[in-house]
């Protein structure tokens, strides 16, 4: 019998062998699934920006006009802006997640004429940011101006901001109180006369010309506090139902919303893709 | 055992190859770090809400008032997880500017004062009636300034003697004979206040206006303030539909630092001091802080002071052309950044420059743009420098041979000598032209320069220019004189800038390292317009950067808006924000 050819170091050598193919392939295929999620990541983050990019910059069109909201269902490409960088109020109105309604665009419809992959869901929040950096000391206000009645007023600090802003198609008015120099409540008005005038502080919603608004934000910072009052109103949430899903990419983007029923106020539009 | 150490080895050898495959393979299928998808999603989020709060008119709007807290307040609201944002704003003038004015002893008084009761007057009982206060009320002696020119009393209490005993006189009111009948702008006034000391039905006399400087153990000192409240009020205004916070402070240099963002001085005996004693705290100010000089000097002045030596600045010893002598004189601007800078100012406060007559200092120029003369001076007068005694004309120039260069030749030259102010040089005027075209009529001038090689600087036809030891010359071929044959006659014909600078302006110093000066003269009065325009010279000479933090501190994104204010008079701003995550 010739001697074997099984020695221990054949034997050591095989064992060493079959520990670098399994190392290997434990190697492998622990990578794959990191990469596999940056490349999905990477895909998302570039669609959502493109989409955003394309809704914040081009107006959208059907075959005759960029007014595709008048005729969404001959809509041909998508967009929000009326400028660069400028958003049309029509045209958010015109996003409608009912189905079948032919003067709206549904998510469905929109997914199609943008050709994306994932899902999406969009919020949009618009901010009216009042100046009020004129003044007047308590009980000796400017003529036209007549001042609020209610007590807690009259408990306020001396200087009263006011000021003006077009929102929904009237020229609102607004007056700014602090209480122990922090600038925290306002009151609204169609006219100068405040007599009957509630009282809004943080938080609280308020009805301006049929639409509610949410008090946001007093300015109360150095230069110059009181000089600023902001609301906020979620005018249109479209899109999908958000999903649990592995990675949900969140984009905010901002703009200009023009309506000819209001001044130039900015809007937030929350992105979210999975 | 010669097989064992052969089995050995061969396992030996496995092992290291598979050692060196296993870190192969480790690296090809290491991952590569992915992009900070996080920063990408706020770079795109900061320039969004920057361009948003600029296409809005939100932050013009605030930015015009200086409202810089306004504006982040806005962007930290509207933003998602509320957003922090540093950042300054450039070329326009808001926010605070303290305008330092130089005082000299001629301008500083201490009138004497003296007890009101114990006189026998009677303000005093109305005054302590009014206010309350345990030391006897002063009042000013009917004498001197004041005194003398207004018959105007100064009544000087203690207010704060109830509260506490140390603090000595710290008011002021002042009586234009209404028996203590004080209005509203006749106190009172504190330490540092500017009031008006005068009486308006004694209209031979300016009402000048006085900062109180001091009110210690009985004596007042006093420093006049007119031309710097007059030029503070113009300030004030609204500008462009901005409004930036002005404030002055008379300071005597010898006595107080200068630590104001802009520094006057409009004395000419200010230069005494600076040259005295004070250079060294002056040369440390303009290391990082404009200065503006108002001042009439003669030419021994300038010349006898080391510091204007030392800016780099000019006198022109030709004086001024005919009549003019170095009064007032029309001004215009120039195509230089900061006359243009200025100009902008002025019609942004509404100044009507046609209404506007302002003298220089002296003949004196910038000289920054390597000739003698700024084409582009700052502010630029009417009047005009004698520089004819710059220029010369040669006539009857000698016909020499025309063999040697400039080539080619027609074969005529004349040879002559120019005087001009830094020499006389020999000049030759020379026939050009190709072979066969002759006579051409067209001649060209060569200039013996020392350290020119021959035939000298040139050949300059008809109507080209050169530079002469910083002045700049046109050359006239053919002078055009009727004694003169063609080519007799040259003129080198000084072509730079004559017209006067009324507001000299230098970036750099010969002397020293420093940040910018202006130099102007000074008039007894101005009228609106014209202080306007020294106000638009001081927010010029300011360069405003407004500053303001947030509440976290920035990372690297940062995004600027370059916009303007466009009320009067298009105005623009850079601003630059930066963002924290």
């Amino acid at each position: 019998m010739r001697k074997g050819q099984s020695t221990i170091e054949f034997l050591g050598t095989s064992l060493m062998f079959i520990a670098l193919l399994g190392s290997i392939l434990m190697v492998a295929s622990d990578s794959i699934p990191q990469f596999d999620d940056e490349v999905e990541e990477a895909r998302m983050n570039m669609e959502i920006h493109s989409l955003t990019s394309q809704m914040l910059t081009q107006p959208g069109s059907t075959p005759s006009s960029s007014n595709w909201e008048q005729n969404p269902d001959d809509i041909q490409t998508f967009g929000l802006a009326d400028k660069n960088g400028e958003v049309e109020l029509s045209k958010i109105g015109a996003l409608d997640d009912s189905a079948n309604n032919p003067s709206t665009l549904n998510y469905t419809e929109f997914r199609e004429v943008t050709e994306i992959n994932n899902q999406y869901r969009m919020i949009f929040t618009w901010y009216p940011v009042v100046e009020t950096y004129k003044t007047f000391t308590r009980s000796n206000p400017p003529s036209q101006i007549l001042e609020p009645t209610v007590s807690e007023y009259q408990n306020s600090d001396n200087t009263v901001h006011y000021g003006t802003a077009f929102i929904n198609g009237h020229e609102m008015k607004f007056v700014v109180t602090a209480h122990d120099g922090v600038y925290d409540t306002v009151y609204i008005s169609e006219n100068w006369n405040f007599g009957t005038s509630e009282r809004a502080q943080r938080g609280q919603v308020v009805n301006i010309q049929g639409m509610d608004f949410t008090v946001t934000q007093f300015q109360n910072r150095v230069n110059d506090p009181g000089n600023m009052v902001i609301f906020s109103s979620q005018i249109k949430d479209f899109g999908a139902p958000q999903e649990q899903a592995a990675t949900v990419v969140k984009l905010n983007r901002y703009a200009v919303l023009k309506d000819i029923e209001s001044d130039d106020f900015p809007v937030k539009i929350e992105v979210l893709t999975w | 055992m010669v097989k064992n150490r052969k089995g050995l080895s061969y396992s030996l050898e496995v092992i290291i190859s598979a050692l060196i495959i296993i870190s192969f393979t480790y690296g090809i299928f290491q991952v590569p770090q992915g992009n900070d998808w996080g920063q990408y999603r706020s770079k795109i989020e900061a320039q969004d809400l920057t361009q948003t709060m600029h296409k809005s008119g939100i932050a013009t709007s605030v930015i015009s008032r200086g409202e810089t807290g306004s504006l982040q307040t806005a962007i930290t609201t509207v933003s998602d997880s509320g957003k922090e944002v540093s950042g300054s704003v450039t070329n326009i003038p808001i926010g605070d500017v303290e305008v330092g004015y130089n005082t000299v002893d001629s301008k500083q008084f201490t009138p004497a004062l003296e007890e009101v009761s114990a006189v026998g007057g009677t303000c005093d009982g109305d005054l302590q009636d009014d206010i309350d206060t345990e030391q006897p009320i002063l009042r000013t002696e009917n004498l001197g300034v004041g005194g003398d020119n207004y018959d105007v009393r100064l009544y000087i209490a203690d207010t704060e003697s109830q509260f506490d005993e140390s603090v000595d006189y710290n008011t002021i009111w002042v009586d234009n004979g209404t028996q203590c009948q004080f209005e509203a702008d006749e106190g009172p006034y504190y330490l540092e206040d500017n009031f008006k000391w005068g009486d308006s039905n004694k209209t031979g006399y300016p009402r000048d206006y006085f900062q109180v400087k001091d009110i210690t153990a009985g004596e007042l000192t006093l420093y006049q303030s007119t031309l710097p409240t007059q030029i503070h009020k113009q300030m004030s205004e609204p500008l462009n539909s901005l409004r930036p916070e002005v404030e002055i402070d008379v300071i005597d240099i010898r006595d107080e630092e200068m630590n104001q963002d802009l520094f006057v001085f409009r004395n000419s005996d200010a230069l005494n001091i600076i040259d005295g004693g004070e250079r060294g705290d002056l040369e440390e100010y303009m290391r990082d802080n404009p200065v503006v000089m108002m001042m009439d000097m003669s030419e021994s002045q300038f010349d006898s002071s080391n510091f204007m030596d030392d800016t780099g600045l000019h006198w022109i010893d030709i004086g001024f052309n005919g009549g003019y002598s170095g009064g007032p004189t029309d001004i215009s601007f120039s195509n230089s950044d900061r006359s243009r800078n200025i100009e902008t100012l002025l019609e942004g406060m509404e100044g009507d420059r046609s209404n506007i007559q302002l003298p220089p200092a002296g003949p004196i120029t910038s000289n920054t743009s390597g000739t003698i003369t700024d084409q582009n001076p700052a502010v630029e007068g009417a009047a005009l420098l004698n520089t004819d005694l710059w220029s010369d004309q040669v006539n009857g120039m000698s016909s020499v041979s025309a063999a040697g260069d400039p080539q080619p030749n027609c074969g005529n030259r004349y040879e002559g000598n120019v005087n001009l102010p830094s020499g006389n040089y020999d000049i030759i005027n020379t026939e050009v032209g190709a072979a066969g075209s002759c006579p051409t009529d067209a001649w060209a001038v060569n200039i013996d320069l020392p350290d020119v090689s021959s035939p000298g600087l040139g050949p300059y036809l008809q109507g080209e220019r050169t530079t002469i030891d910083r002045r700049q010359y046109t050359i006239i071929t053919n002078s055009g004189d009727a004694s003169c044959d063609l080519g007799e006659c040259v003129e080198l014909r000084f072509s730079g800038n004559s017209n006067v600078e009324v507001v000299n302006y230098r970036e750099s110093f010969e002397g020293f390292d420093g940040d910018r000066l202006a130099l102007t003269g000074k008039k007894s009065s101005y009228n609106e317009d014209e202080l306007e325009l020294l106000g638009s010279l001081m927010f010029s000479m300011y360069d405003s950067e407004v500053v303001f933090e947030g509440r976290d501190d920035p990372t690297s994104i940062s995004t600027n808006v370059i916009a303007s204010v466009d009320n009067t008079t298009y105005m623009p701003y850079q601003l630059r924000l930066r963002w924290s995550q």
